[in-house]
């Protein structure tokens, strides 16, 4: 979190790395959202970009490993509303993948991709780096406007 | 927690699939298989009813893509019904409404299978 951010959920003993998890994850960045001053509307789409990452960690970034943990932190500073997803599996930066045709896409009949493609159309901001402990950490910010 | 139901119905010339609950990574499984059993049992008609179904994530739009071609390509379709808002701006978002016919009453996509006299 950056230094003006205020911090409001922090899973300190980690997530597992099921999709179980995804509808306990989804009620907590809606309600937070809803707290912090989003729409009911917009809280849902902004709960919908954060599954979507952590089913692209859990299925990719873990390969389906159950027994793996990832961290996810929300916090908000001035405007705006900060989701940050710490994993410590495989690489992959979602803004190294081109924005998707989804005329081209219908076309033919592609598979995949859709899930950073929400992220993208949601989030404000979409920042990917890799931490000094070797760590993926995925920031997700909304702003309130 | 029960997260998701799916059950199928008769309603010819279609078979229909009700959802219920949240279709996520999680649940998609369920659906893949229902269609899977549909498309085995050589059922290309048919109709997802969405009355029930409170989220849908790509897990589950991609489920969805994964058939509509095999149905197609056996002159049936995969036509939806009955959404939410917050479930029909999902689609929108990705612009699913250009691929699939979406209906506000299931009766009316049942009626457009009629009209097409595919069975």
């Amino acid at each position: 979190m950056q230094s003006d951010s205020k911090y409001i959920v922090r899973f300190k003993e980690g997530i597992l790395s099921r999709t179980e998890e995804l509808h306990r994850i989804r009620t907590v960045v809606e309600d937070e959202a809803v707290r912090f001053g989003f729409d009911r509307e917009t809280a849902f789409r902004m709960a919908l970009a954060v599954d979507e990452a952590c089913t692209n960690i859990i299925k990719h970034s873990y390969s389906g490993n159950p027994r793996k943990k990832f961290e996810m932190e929300i916090g908000t500073g001035n405007d705006r509303f900060v989701v940050v997803l710490t994993d410590y599996g495989r690489s992959f930066n979602p803004n190294s993948l081109p924005k998707l045709d989804m005329k081209r896409y219908f076309e033919l009949c592609m598979r995949g991709g859709l899930g950073v493609h929400i992220i993208k159309l949601v989030m404000d901001d979409v920042a990917y780096h890799i931490t000094e402990a070797h760590a993926n950490e995925l920031r997700l910010v909304k702003y309130l406007t | 927690m029960s997260q998701f139901t799916l059950s199928v119905r008769e309603s010819p010339p279609a078979r229909v699939i009700d959802l219920t609950g949240y279709l996520d990574a999680h649940t998609a499984p369920q659906l893949e298989e229902a269609f899977q059993s549909l498309l085995n049992e050589q059922q290309f008609n048919i109709i997802v009813n969405f009355r029930d179904l409170a989220y849908i994530s790509s897990a589950g739009l991609g489920v969805f893509m994964a058939f509509v071609e095999e149905v197609r390509s056996n002159s049936g379709d995969i036509k939806l019904a009955e959404m939410s808002p917050k479930v029909y701006n999902v689609f929108d978002l990705l612009g699913f409404p250009m691929l699939y016919e979406i209906y506000d009453d299931e009766q009316k996509a049942r009626a457009k299978f009629s009209n097409e006299g595919s069975c």
